[in-house]
């Protein structure tokens, strides 16, 4: 009983972490690290992959709410980091069922021992939904659809190697 | 209610996602000029096309009053032409400065104390922002949102609109405003105690704002009252046309207004 207690409390303090870290990450070095003049990676997706599949989906919608929140208010956004992580923490369990095969109920993360090529899966329709959404609200006209596609891809490009990168490092840790 | 609640909390995470999704458009909306007008754009053409459809059928049950409405503005405008060529009337510039653009009420209401009309016509008819609306027995409002095909257009029965009036007889000008009651009372304040005023006199607009022309018909006065501490009269009007009764209005275009803008922005 204690240990259960022990491991939540721990579980929970990784997510804080995790949640700070993002938003410290992403606002410093990330927002700042221009490629090709305005391309940044969006590192601070790492909360919404990391967050184990068989905890309360409600508080990650809330949790990814503020997220999006804090970041659009530091970066000076309009609201489109805030409704992307929405939308996207409420279409994990889809995700997870569509690249896992396995119900977002199960006790599992992305950090445990799964096929690389489902992890991949994974983390690139998070990517892809969450810059899809991301972008579509910043340019908000049917017009820019072209701009929105390019700004997708590269972006989702650099976001995925950044992730990729950061779970590696996250795991040998 | 208790299958209400069970199904709530069957579904609280679609409804947690909804309610916090609906919290970050109005979010949208408060932060970014560029988005709060696309939103409203939005919102006017997607009401625009459901209010359409009930629109057609009030068209339907009202085409005999429309044709009688039609037939008395017939009536006045061949009064007009007829008058005019008998005083050999030359177009001058007064003449060409307003250009009308017609259009029909899809969605009218007097039921707030902040309404708004919504017109079958938008940008690719030529309607823009800070038009003036009037219908063929006086003034509706001003043009205040344009998507493609729609427009809305704040009420004269709406608070926060004031517009500029002038008492006919005298030629003393004050500001016209709703004070969100009655929908066929309008206030008018501003002129001084010193005019002569009396209980059936008409009101028109002043022509000082660039949205209507001058001597357009609002109202008569049904009842007045000088308020002694600042020296004006406190006057209540009664509108000239029925707004919640309107079909068709009239856009009016005025060709000057940039021109006339240009000085007053000069400093």
């Amino acid at each position: 009983m204690k240990l259960k207690v022990l491991v939540m409390l721990n579980d929970n303090f990784q997510l804080i972490k995790y949640f700070f870290i993002g938003i410290i990450f992403q606002v410093i070095f990330f927002e700042s690290w221009s490629f090709l003049g305005y391309f940044n990676p969006f590192f601070y997706l790492i909360y919404i992959l990391i967050y184990r599949f068989d905890k309360s989906q409600s508080k990650l919608i809330f949790t990814s709410f503020f997220l999006g929140l804090i970041l659009d208010l530091l970066t000076n956004n309009p609201g489109s980091n805030t409704i992307a992580c929405l939308t996207v923490s409420y279409l994990r369990p889809f995700l997870i069922n569509f690249s896992f095969g396995i119900s977002g109920n199960t006790i599992s993360s992305i950090l445990s021992k799964s096929k690389i090529e489902s992890r991949l899966l994974f983390i690139g329709l998070v990517i892809l939904i969450h810059h899809l959404i991301y972008f579509s609200i910043s340019y908000f006209s049917a017009l820019a659809i072209m701009n929105i596609i390019k700004s997708t891809i590269i972006n989702g490009v650099l976001s995925f190697i950044v992730l990729i990168i950061s779970f590696e490092f996250i795991k040998k840790k | 209610m208790r299958q209400i609640i069970n199904v709530l909390i069957k579904n609280k995470n679609f409804v947690v996602f909804i309610s916090l999704l609906i919290f970050s458009f109005f979010f949208i909306k408060n932060q970014s000029f560029y988005h709060e007008t696309k939103l409203n754009s939005l919102i006017i053409s997607l009401s625009g096309k459901a209010f359409k459809l009930n629109s057609l059928l009030k068209e339907y049950v009202s085409l005999k009053d429309l044709n009688k409405a039609l037939f008395e503005e017939n009536k006045k405008l061949k009064e007009i032409i007829l008058n005019r060529e008998s005083l050999e009337y030359s177009r001058d510039i007064e003449e060409s400065k307003y250009k009308i653009i017609n259009a029909k009420i899809i969605k009218n209401n007097i039921k707030s104390s902040r309404n708004f009309i919504v017109l079958n016509k938008g940008k690719k008819d030529g309607v823009k922002k800070e038009m003036g609306v009037i219908s063929p027995n006086g003034i509706v409002g001003i043009v205040n949102s344009v998507s493609e095909s729609y427009s809305s257009v704040i009420s004269v029965l709406n608070r926060d609109l004031s517009i500029n009036a002038k008492h006919k007889k005298s030629n003393a000008f004050g500001s016209l405003s709703w004070n969100g009651l009655n929908p066929e009372r309008l206030q008018l304040l501003d002129i001084a105690s010193i005019n002569f005023i009396n209980v059936g006199d008409t009101i028109i607009t002043g022509g000082m704002s660039t949205y209507f022309p001058e001597n357009i018909l609002i109202g008569k006065i049904i009842y007045y009252d000088v308020t002694k501490e600042n020296g004006y009269y406190d006057i209540e009007i009664e509108l000239s046309n029925s707004i919640g009764n309107l079909n068709t209005v009239y856009i009016i275009d005025n060709k000057h207004k940039d021109e006339i803008k240009g000085f007053s922005n000069v400093k």
